[in-house]
């Protein structure tokens, strides 16, 4: 059973030595030229399409947030309610 | 077959106000559905005399229905579940907060929920469904999704709500493994579900 901190990590270690093997021609593979571009600059297009999904999910859920009025209304009542029936039941709250 | 039997654990902290509140509401909503329960306030030697409000409401609904707990002074929420539940005489165990953030209306839903499946751990949220907040400001809203998301993305949970509503949850009384998942003090919700869910 792997931890989330150890999987991450994992995660991060392989992404760098396939970045840094590539960026050094370390890798087994003859690459393109256009290909290497990609590679080098992939950590800011991840970072890039990370930072837009980011922000359209959390604005998305933000907009879509309940609000919940109508509970808050029905509770105020209950409240109201409450408060009488304790008193009939001689609740001292001085 | 014995009928169930929950223990309601409410951690209060200067409620006097909210406390008389939420304990009729769960005794309306119990009684309405004919659930046989005990609520537990743990009190952390509140200033503005909680206890003796919690005292005043044992006199009125006896004292197997509201049970005291109390503690010398603020040791946090954490402490607050374990403490409650070594008390407990249920066999589940339902933590929620005092200051009515959580609404007892929804415990019988809670209790089905977890009987359809026989699950270990129903949780509320806010995030979902019906879940929601009220009187919060745009702000607040944006920190709260925001912390959300990065917690949903860095530990993948399996769960929607891991801050605020996993403290209105129900789980069985399990032995052993329980006591010492509540160990660290805001950390507990998430450690309970790692143990839990994986
Ligand atoms: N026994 C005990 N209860 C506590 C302690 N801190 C908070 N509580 C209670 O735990 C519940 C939740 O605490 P809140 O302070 O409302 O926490 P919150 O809901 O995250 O924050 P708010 O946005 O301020 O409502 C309430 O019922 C409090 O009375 C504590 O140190 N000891
Ligand atoms: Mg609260």
């Amino acid at each position: 059973m792997f931890t989330k901190l150890q999987q991450w990590l994992s995660a991060i270690f392989l992404y760098a030595s396939f970045w840094l093997s590539s960026f050094y021609d370390k890798l087994p593979l003859t690459l393109s030229d256009p290909w290497k571009e990609i590679i080098f600059a992939s950590p800011i297009y991840f970072l890039i399409t990370f930072a837009c999904f980011s922000l359209a999910t959390i604005g998305y859920r933000v907009a879509i947030f309940n609000d919940c009025t109508e509970a808050s209304e029905e509770l105020k009542k209950e409240i109201i309610e409450a408060k009488k029936d304790l008193e009939k039941k001689g609740l001292k709250i001085s | 077959m014995a009928k169930d039997k929950y223990s309601i654990l409410l951690p209060t902290y200067n409620e006097r106000e909210n406390l008389p509140l939420i304990i009729w509401l769960i005794v309306k909503y119990m009684d309405e559905s004919d659930i046989d329960f005990e609520v537990i306030v743990i009190d952390d030697g509140s200033p503005d005399g909680t206890l003796d409000v919690a005292k005043e409401l044992q006199k009125i609904y006896g004292e197997s229905k509201v049970v005291l707990r109390p503690r010398e002074k603020k040791l946090g929420l954490g402490t607050a579940y374990i403490h409650g539940m070594k008390h407990a005489k249920g066999n589940y165990i339902l933590i929620m907060d005092a200051d009515l953030s959580h609404h007892p209306k929804f415990i019988p839903e809670f209790i089905a929920k977890q009987k359809s499946k026989n699950y270990d751990v129903v949780s509320g949220t806010r995030y979902e469904g019906d879940g929601g907040v009220y009187g919060w400001d745009l702000k607040r809203k944006i920190i709260s999704r925001g912390a959300n998301f990065l917690a949903q993305i860095l530990l993948r949970p399996g769960a929607s709500d891991l801050t605020g509503s996993f403290r209105s949850c129900l789980r069985r009384v399990q032995t052993g493994r329980q006591r010492d998942c509540f160990s660290t003090p805001r950390g507990f919700s998430l450690c309970s579900l790692q143990r839990d869910l994986y």
